[in-house]
């Protein structure tokens, strides 16, 4: 047969190649989307097809050593919306309105949040019960029929079934104490900061999500499936601080902030030096832990210190600059006592000391000479002293707080021995702290010349944190081991402890022997009269300790960090304390002076409250405070007896024969040979007498100049009162008020320091 | 004697039918009708799945009677079924006896509340073999001018009662196998390119003045599903990802998630072919194409042995057909061709298509059961 002509078959067989090229590029394209876009296409499918809700886990609690809870989580609500079903109700105009209102937001972005093509949308977190309150009544279905019949159709609850609620939790500081410490949370209440930032993943816990099938039509599920992945709470951080002792060293460095003008504000520390532990850490001024952007009081401070950069406009208007307020955040979160870095200065002799003697290059009879200066290399460095402190034991030169002993020690070390013992006392190195933010020190890498050792030797030269500093102390007094410092006891949940942390020793440094010795120098250095110490001495308390004074900035300038380590008891320490203040503006900027008297203050109340019993030398006891006793109703002979048992004056006023009142009243506080005024009669509209001002004068001319106004006074704070050279401080009462007659006038002694 | 007439008959039947295309038949539908129990799932009835087997078992009976039924007894035919087709395609238009289908066209006849069918879709059939005829007839002359005006007359007025439904995917089917038809018949190139240059340099004076607007906004779509993802894009999107997640091997059988969760919309329909690419993957995908790809070639190899030009013309008609339909609909699903309302034959969801189809195929048998060759 030759039909069909061979013509048709050539036509057929082009129809068929057209075809079979059609089918094949098919193919090509089926394969193109299925191979080369099928991931990003399955992801897309997927992404569309699921809706993925989060069950937040609890985030743990922050405690304290004796369980005291610094941070808790409170459940709070979230507001969120499926935008399909807003979408449905028809009223999303309404419903935007009357949240923006509820939750004091902006329209559009209400609008925007509710109409968003996706369905589901947060709305805003962590709302007030107040709002939440307020949209649960929007929803509440069961005021319908009163809208209706007010005609007010557009606010059916039915507008509102696409908004609801999500549990989620919301930090809360309840002592709001040790901001820099505990840190706080951000928007997803992730850790920002400190505890909360450095154990983020410990206390988060894991969040659960439960992913459930959507169809296309946004609600009903055909496809039935879903997953859901159960949350577990986050652990607890049980920290080493202790509330109580933190509340004092906040208290303590609030005063010297206001006291000294400190224009970079103060940092404080309490370890205990045999386990690292850290009691206390603060700084200030800080901030409020459950408004941790609010920088108005942290710069109520800057007002207060920083006139000068408060000149013009700023000072009245609020900061609308946004980097400037940046900026404040960051000073005002930063936690100075591991972040800032300081020339150490006289407090660093503690560590010199200690290998000067354990390397047996000086003990504690070696004499020295100072003169006021001394020539090293080419250099001339000087005492602190003008005209020098002359003959001096190695013992006094420490109490002198002696730069020339300290060159001395230091060059008879040598700069290998030196950099041998720095690095041994960890000054090379972070301690290791659990906490965000450590800084590292600043220190001599290469060859030390003799300039180098001479002014290292002496705390100059280099920088070292204030964390590095108390740890390294702590070595010098526990018996010569470097401890790691820990914030952090142990982690636990509800089945029980997880994780504890276990005293470190990261390095033995000197012997027993050596730190035994150390320590009785250091008490000296408070408790000898001539010790530059001296103002941290609390009677009753041996405490021991070192003053440091640091210059910043340029040499020349009169910038200073007035700091000052002192422990107790000083024979076997329970606490040791650091504190630096910043950029003091008063007249004294010394450690000595500024510093030694609020460290006392801190140790006095932290062993009185960890219960160490004081232990009084008969010097002490013969200037403690009387309580004034009971003498109504006596006879004035009897009565007059009984206050001089008591070691106190008697002054009768009137012509009677019985004591009908007293002042002071009984009870109250009084110094020995005070004077009690005995009163034959009523006292009936006393004449009031003017407290008189007696801020720097000493001892004697206090108590002459009280007495003679007809008033008594007692001694207060810290320091050696008694001794030669001290100087009221601060009086209780204000110079210039009018007061009842031998009203009891707390005043408060200082001794002049020079380091 | 009649036994052993018997056995010869069938001897001879089982060695003239064609067996291979009557299996890919097979296969395909119920390809098909597999894909379309997935596809209605969601909707959470089976009389989808009832109905179009239905149709499978009928079309069964019909494709072989028609087989074994001498094509050539259309001849005497022809006046009439072309009638038949223009007088169906007439009352469709009428309202009250023509109704709407899915795409808003009038292009639905209602025996009973649930029975109807589509008249185009029976004319296809009816105007392959008119046309078949007509070509046999003027074959040796076919380029003489009158000729060629004649035949575009007889596609012409059929073309034109569907444009009126209107039903712009079934003109194009037509167009298609009048194409075919008459290029296979030798229509001289000097006809061919002119018409094709017009054709292409009128696409423009069409989009203009022809569409309605919204098969304007089909092809604004096609060439830019993203920009109207809500509306007619909206399938474009949905059937991509359906395509493109499948991947290699595909969700698995029911497992497709665009499909079951109601993400692809007509699935059953137009888009059944992305329900496969979901479930069966590119495997599947290429599976049924080669499957259709094969009872096409198949209808081009018996054509080439049809034993009259008038077989032969039928065959290339049908084949042309099953092109045109199963190009666009599959380019439609993965995004190469605007979306238009044609099915995929023996694979997607509709009696009247399947039936059609099937008839189809049966014609087709029927010239090879009368070709020259025997198969075995």
């Amino acid at each position: 047969m030759s039909f069909p002509s061979a013509k048709i078959k050539k036509r057929m067989l082009l129809m068929f190649a057209l075809f079979l090229t059609m089918l094949v590029g098919l193919v090509f394209r089926v394969g193109y989307w299925q191979i080369i876009k099928g991931d990003w296409l399955k992801a897309e499918a997927i992404q569309q097809q699921t809706r993925e809700r989060t069950i937040t886990a609890n985030r743990g609690y922050i405690y304290d050593r004796n369980g005291k809870p610094l941070a808790k989580s409170v459940t709070v609500d979230t507001v969120a919306c499926n935008p399909e079903e807003v979408k449905k109700s028809g009223a999303a105009e309404i419903v935007a309105a009357k949240l923006a209102s509820i939750l004091e937001m902006n329209y559009d972005d209400v609008y925007k949040s509710i109409t968003k093509n996706t369905s589901y949308q947060i709305i805003k977190k962590r709302i007030t019960p107040e709002q939440s309150q307020a949209i649960k009544d929007l929803k509440d279905s069961s005021k319908d029929k009163e809208r209706k019949e007010q005609g007010n159709l557009a606010e059916l609850s039915t507008n509102y079934s696409g908004i609801y609620f999500e549990e989620d939790s919301k930090r809360y500081y309840s002592y709001n104490i040790a901001p820099h410490v505990i840190g706080f949370t951000g928007y997803d209440n992730e850790g920002r900061q400190g505890i909360e930032m450095s154990f983020d993943k410990e206390l988060t816990g894991r969040a659960g999500s439960i992913i459930s099938a959507k169809s296309a039509n946004g609600t009903s599920m055909d496809f039935q499936y879903e997953a859901q992945i159960s949350s577990e709470n986050g652990a607890d951080v049980v920290l080493t601080i202790d509330e109580t002792i933190q509340h004092f060293l906040e208290k303590h460095l609030e005063n010297a902030v206001v006291d000294d003008k400190l224009k970079e504000g103060a940092a404080g520390i309490i370890m205990n030096p045999k386990t690292g532990e850290i009691l206390a850490m603060a700084t200030k001024p800080d901030f409020d832990l459950n408004s941790p952007y609010d920088i108005s009081q942290f710069e109520k401070y800057q007002v207060l210190l920083d006139p000068q950069e408060e000149i013009g406009s700023e000072a009245s208007a609020p900061l609308t600059d946004e980097q400037k307020i940046a900026e404040i955040r960051n000073k005002m979160w930063r936690n100075k006592a591991i972040s800032d870095t300081y020339e150490p200065g006289s407090t660093f002799k503690i560590i010199t000391a200690a290998a000067g003697l354990e390397e047996n290059v000086v003990n504690l009879d070696s004499k020295f000479y100072c003169s006021g200066s001394v020539k090293v290399g080419s250099h001339t460095i000087h005492c602190h002293k003008v005209g020098g402190h002359g003959a001096e034991t190695f013992v006094e030169g420490v109490q002198n707080s002696c730069n020339p002993v300290f060159i001395e020690i230091g060059l008879r070390l040598g700069a290998e021995k030196f950099m041998q013992y720095f690095k041994a006392f960890g000054l090379t190195e972070r301690t290791g702290i659990d906490l965000v933010g450590e800084a590292k020190g600043v220190y001599h890498t290469g060859e030390l010349s003799e300039v180098d050792v001479a002014t290292s030797s002496f705390g100059q030269s280099f920088n070292v944190t204030p964390i590095q500093l108390i740890t390294a102390v702590s070595a010098v007094i526990n018996g010569g081991n470097l401890m790691k410092p820990q914030i952090v006891k142990e982690i636990r949940n509800d089945s029980g402890v997880i994780k504890s942390y276990q005293p470190e020793i990261r390095n033995r440094v000197i012997s027993q022997e050596t730190s035994d010795t150390m320590r009785k120098i250091l008490e000296s250095v408070v408790s000898s009269p001539t010790g530059t110490g001296k103002n941290a001495y609390i009677k009753g308390y041996r405490i021991g300790g070192k003053t440091g004074t640091s210059q910043k900035g340029a040499r020349t300038g009169t910038k200073r960090i007035a700091s000052f380590v002192g422990f107790a008891p000083a024979d076997d320490p329970q606490i040791v304390c650091l504190i630096m203040l910043d950029e003091p503006q008063v007249a004294n900027k010394y450690g000595g002076t500024i510093a030694a008297p609020v460290v006392g203050a801190i140790i006095e109340d932290t062993l009185e409250y960890l219960g160490v019993e004081r232990q009084f030398t008969a010097d002490e006891l013969a200037q403690m405070s009387l309580t004034v006793p009971e003498v109504r109703g006596m006879a004035i002979s009897d009565a007059e007896k009984n206050l001089k048992q008591s070691n106190l004056k008697a002054k009768v006023t009137g012509g009677g024969q019985t004591v009908v009142d007293q002042l002071p009243k009984p009870g109250a506080s009084i110094s020995a040979s005070s004077t009690v005024i005995l009163y034959t009669t009523q006292i009936q509209g006393e004449n009031l007498v003017t407290v008189p001002n007696v801020v720097g004068l000493s001892m004697q001319e206090t108590r002459a100049r009280l007495e003679a106004a007809g008033l008594n006074f007692e001694v207060i704070g810290a320091g050696q009162n008694s001794s030669e050279g001290a100087y009221a401080a601060k009086q209780s009462i204000a110079a210039g008020e009018k007061v009842q007659p031998a009203t009891v006038v707390g005043v408060e002694f200082r001794h002049s320091s020079s380091d | 004697m009649p036994q052993k007439q018997v056995l010869k008959r069938t001897k001879l039947f089982l060695s003239k039918f064609d067996w291979l295309l009557f299996s890919f038949t097979i296969a395909a539908a119920v390809f098909g009708i597999i894909a379309i129990y997935s596809a209605t799932r969601s909707m959470n009835s089976i009389s989808n799945v009832l109905v179009q087997t239905e149709s499978f078992f009928i079309g069964l009976v019909l494709m072989i009677l028609i087989s074994l039924f001498d094509y050539e007894q259309f001849s005497v035919l022809i006046k009439y079924i072309y009638i038949a087709c223009v007088i169906l395609l007439i009352i469709v238009l009428i309202p009250g006896i023509g109704y709407a289908g899915d795409w808003g066209a009038r292009s639905w006849i209602r025996l009973t509340s649930t029975i109807g069918f589509q008249p185009a879709e029976i004319a296809k059939i009816g105007f392959v073999i008119t046309f078949a005829k007509h070509l046999e007839k003027v074959e040796e002359n076919i380029n003489h001018p009158l000729n060629v005006l004649l035949l575009i007359v007889h596609i012409g007025i059929l073309v034109g009662l569907i444009l009126l439904q209107p039903d712009a995917g079934s003109a194009m089917v037509f167009g298609f196998i009048f194409v075919c038809m008459v290029f296979v018949a030798r229509l001289s190139y000097k006809y061919i390119i002119p018409a094709f240059a017009v054709g292409i340099a009128s696409l423009p004076l069409i989009y203009l003045f022809v569409l309605s607007d919204y098969q304007k906004t089909r092809i604004h779509v096609f060439l830019n599903p993203e920009s109207e993802p809500l509306k007619g894009g909206y399938n474009v999107i949905q059937s991509k990802i359906a395509v493109g997640s499948g991947q290699i091997w595909g969700k698995g059988f029911l497992q497709g998630t665009q499909n079951q969760m109601k993400f692809l919309p007509t699935k059953h329909t137009d888009f059944i072919f992305s329900v496969i690419c979901e479930e069966f993957g590119l495997i599947g995908a290429a599976i049924l194409i080669f499957l259709l790809f094969a009872l096409i070639f198949r209808c081009i190899r018996i054509a080439q042995n049809a034993n009259t030009p008038f077989g032969k013309y039928i065959c290339i008609g049908i084949a042309a057909m099953f092109i045109f339909h199963t190009v666009e609909n599959i380019g439609m699903c993965i995004g190469l061709t605007p979306v238009t309302g044609i099915p995929l034959p023996f694979i997607s969801y509709g009696g009247t298509s399947l039936l059609t189809n099937m008839l189809a195929v049966g014609l087709v048998m029927s010239v090879a059961y009368r070709s020259g060759n025997t198969m075995f």
